[in-house]
């Protein structure tokens, strides 16, 4: 009885907070000057360069760029096009396909549950998804008859696993491995978005049943982990995984702009996602399986937490703003401090100069002598249409750049924005 | 016609065309100050007279130019014996020396500047830029009597970051340790440090480019020819000619009045003299034959600007260089390079063959190691020196300057290498 009592209470607490106020009330992020906040203007402008012969070389047909520091948005700017098929022009506020940086979004929802004393990081996620018991690893595979054989893996799968890539569960069509490709396929895995009515939940109880690459824990590999994890926090929520992000992530943070789908009145700033065709920028489309129009097409019901946002530079910047802030943004405090620590500190290696975090790639003490990614501890990643971003929280530096892109062959502006926003500290 | 708007005008237009970019610091450029001032002893100081003194009177060198300067003050500079023994001409202190290896560091700052405006990454391959490169090889076996050898294709191509570093197998020619590298490269006709010859930096590169490597690049350090293939480097990337480039980016904004590869006529006579000791006097030292004529700033085609060893400098153009570092990046309110991109020139990229010092992307970094082996300075102190013994480092955590030039070849006993950096460490009088 006494434990039901708590339950309900826990659960009271959980659906009427999530956020707290606190008593730092840093305010959103607003327009500054360059030199205000230790920024060489002359030195920013090199990123006005870098754009535009990025997309007269054809390696782009437009980006948005955002530099903020201390709070202070030091460059925002809109270069190109938004849609090749109708000309339209880029403008600083277009929404973007974000995809897998909805990770650190969903990473950042498991973390403030986690906050709530729900769960421990190395609990098995069969406790609430129950279709993960008896996790197994791919043994052989038959191509010709699609069969597999499997081998009981050693350890369940926890919840730290999910975040850090380190599950074994794979990634449907962007697997490395082929056969794990072709499981996914036969088995009916959506990667991250369809116009299909999916459910999150058929999705990753059907996910759950399939082979893994390895042992739970044995190594990074990128995978599906954050769409189990969207599924997980609607269990514990009892919310769907849309209404979770906007009421505790969006809505706190004042990001006006970031949705799973458009509402109609958004879907004029939606980006085109371009592929080159014979020397021009045309609707991308792929093998015929991208759907461009999913965002506010068709069913609009699957919520991937690894891959389902759409997004803009600045709703974006004040997400990563509120963790250069230790964990609060506006007088709301969506993660304490000593959370954001833990997030940063431990991870699975994925580079000798980085490592993967609860919820970001964080670069480790060999990444300064890289060049041009910023000072130990900026984390960042970015999304499979061509976006990137990172923050530092020593120099308290914010870079994202967006692009919609699939097949490029060539886009240095990947790199080279990072290394220009750096090299612009003038202080 | 206003000269301050001319001056304006001209400002503008160059910061259009360049790199340097204006900055909100604005440090003044070295000047005078009392030792005192800066937390040193001018009792102390006074050493470095004696050591001079004893070193000239010794016949361990001929004469010096000495230099310390502490937070941006100029506390000690003077010059000691003479800058041509036949002649009898007194060494000045604004006299000009051949840096050799001490242009490195310049060569390497102007890569690092080109970086910071995005046209390349450090781990990109330089066959990028320089075609030649392309399918790097490796020596395996050498015939000492045809002169010909066998290679192994190199299992990875040479980068950016292998050729500041050192790290990319080339070798060095005339000063290469392996004779079989040194005979390759002369057979090839490779202009390794100085010449009197039509030559020019991209003849030379591109033939050095084909010819075989000591190890796989990356595979360890092995000090090279990396930094004048990286002259060639800017000169593609910046479409300037390399002495342009250092000029208009580097020495005309930093004020580096005296610096350049070859010393105009009306300089000409404050070139000191290379020697070299001969029966217990000085004499004039005239090159090596064969590869190059001591007399190469004033003399000749003037034509192969060598980012290894090219320049003439003064002691007092090198210390503004390197304030510039000690300000992280900035003088005279210009900003050449950013503090973030000084903190990775001074992380340890490769080990040295010393225990005591690493080699950055620009310099070597003397470490904790070679701190508790008695410096010269704090950890992080970066330094280098040339070939016709010269010596320079600074501390940017005592903020502490120290250049020393000489122009000798074959001097057996010179201690004034080691004992300045000594001596300008124990003239440290603060708390």
């Amino acid at each position: 009885m006494k434990l039901l009592l708590i339950l309900i209470c826990l659960s009271l607490s959980v659906s009427l907070s999530g956020q707290t106020p606190s008593t730092q009330k840093s305010p959103p992020l607003t327009k500054g000057s360059a030199k205000s906040v230790g920024m060489s203007p002359e030195r920013l402008a090199r990123i006005d360069k870098m754009a535009e012969s990025a997309i007269a070389d054809g390696d782009v047909p437009g980006l948005v760029a955002l530099v903020a520091r201390d709070g202070k948005i030091v460059y925002h700017k809109a270069f190109g096009i938004a849609d090749a098929e109708i000309g339209r022009e880029l403008k600083k506020d277009d929404i973007f396909r974000i995809f897998s940086q909805t990770k650190a979004i969903t990473a950042t929802a498991v973390m403030m549950l986690w906050e709530e004393g729900l769960f421990k990081l190395d609990d098995p996620i069969s406790k609430w998804i129950p279709e993960f018991k008896n996790p197994q690893v791919l043994d052989t595979y038959n191509y010709t008859a699609g069969s597999y054989t499997t081998i009981p893996a050693n350890q369940e799968i926890t919840i730290r696993h999910l975040l850090t890539h380190s599950s074994g569960i794979g990634y449907g069509a962007i697997d490395p491995d082929e056969r794990l490709r072709l499981i996914y396929k036969e088995a009916g895995i959506i990667e991250a978005v369809t116009q299909k009515h999916v459910l999150i939940s058929d999705n990753i109880k059907k996910l759950a049943k399939l082979p893994l690459h390895f042992n739970p824990g044995e190594k990074y590999s990128y995978s599906m982990g954050l769409d189990v994890l969207g599924y997980f926090v609607e269990i514990l929520s009892g919310m769907p995984l849309d209404e979770f992000f906007s009421s505790r992530i969006f809505e706190p943070l004042g990001m006006k702009d970031t949705y799973f789908y458009l509402p109609e009145n958004k879907v004029d700033r939606l980006v085109l996602t371009h592929g080159p065709k014979d020397g021009k920028w045309v609707s991308y489309i792929g093998d015929g399986t991208i759907d461009p129009d999913y965002p506010f097409k068709g069913a609009k019901s699957l919520f991937s937490g690894g891959g389902g946002l759409l997004s803009t530079a600045t709703d974006y910047a004040n997400f990563l703003q509120m963790y250069l802030n230790g964990g609060e943004l506006n007088g709301k405090r969506l993660l304490t401090r000593t959370t954001i620590e833990t997030m940063m500190a431990s991870g699975v290696d994925t580079s000798p100069a980085s490592q993967y975090g609860l919820a970001f790639s964080v670069l480790n003490d060999k990444g300064v002598a890289q060049g041009g990614l910023g000072s130990e501890g900026t984390f960042s990643w970015g999304g499979a249409a061509n976006t990137q971003y990172f923050a530092d929280p020593k120099e308290q530096i914010i870079g994202i750049i967006l692009k919609q892109t699939f097949g490029q062959k060539t886009d240095d502006t990947r790199w080279q924005f990072r290394q220009l926003v750096f090299q612009a500290i003038d202080d | 016609m206003n000269r301050a708007f001319l001056l304006l005008t001209l400002w503008t237009l160059t910061l259009g065309l360049s790199g340097q970019t204006p900055s909100i610091q604005k440090s003044a450029p070295l000047s005078t100050g009392s030792p005192q001032s800066v937390g040193l002893s001018p009792e102390r100081l006074a050493r470095i007279d004696t050591m001079a003194e004893s070193a000239i009177a010794d016949n361990d060198v001929p004469g010096v130019v000495a230099l310390v300067a502490r937070k941006g003050k100029i506390v000690y500079h003077k010059a000691f014996g003479l800058a041509d023994n036949a002649s009898g001409r007194k060494m000045k202190k604004d006299d000009i020396f051949r840096i050799a290896s001490q242009s490195k560091a310049i060569t390497s700052t102007g890569v690092m500047m080109l970086w910071e405006e995005g046209f390349f990454k450090l781990d990109d391959p330089v066959s990028k830029w320089i075609p030649e490169f392309k399918n790097p090889q490796v020596l395996d076996s050498y015939n000492y009597t045809s002169g010909t050898y066998t290679t192994i294709p190199a299992n990875r191509e040479i980068t950016i970051r292998h050729l500041l570093t050192h790290s990319s197998g080339l070798g060095y020619g005339l000063i290469d340790a392996d004779e079989r590298m040194k005979l390759i490269y002369k057979k090839a006709g490779i202009t390794d440090l100085f010449t009197t010859e039509p030559v020019t930096i991209g003849d030379s590169v591109k033939k050095l480019a084909k010819l075989p490597l000591h190890f796989h690049p990356g595979d360890g350090y092995r000090y090279s020819e990396g930094l004048d293939v990286l002259g060639y480097f800017i000169e593609v990337v910046s479409g300037m000619p390399f002495d342009q480039f250092l000029k208009t980016r580097l020495f005309d904004p930093l004020r580096m009045e005296d610096t350049g590869f070859y010393v105009p006529d009306n300089k000409a006579h404050r070139l000191v003299t290379v020697q070299k000791p001969e029966d217990g006097k000085w004499v004039k030292y005239t090159g090596v034959e064969g590869y190059y004529d001591a007399d190469y700033p004033i003399k000749g085609a003037k034509a192969f600007f060598s980012g290894g060893a090219g320049l003439t400098s003064t002691v007092q153009d090198y210390a503004t260089f390197l304030q510039m570092y000690l300000n992280d990046g900035e003088l005279n309110g210009i900003r050449f390079l950013s503090r973030t991109t000084i903190d990775t020139i001074m992380s340890p990229q490769v080990a040295l063959n010393r225990e005591t010092e690493d080699y950055g992307l620009v310099f070597g970094l003397l470490n904790e190691k070679g701190v508790a082996f008695g410096g010269p300075g704090s950890a992080g102190t970066f330094r280098w020196g040339g070939y016709f013994n010269s010596q320079y480092f600074a501390d940017p955590n005592e903020q502490i300057i120290g250049v020393i030039m000489k122009q000798t070849r074959y001097q057996t006993t010179d201690d004034t290498s080691w004992q300045f950096g000594q001596l300008v460490f124990q003239a440290i009088d603060d708390q």
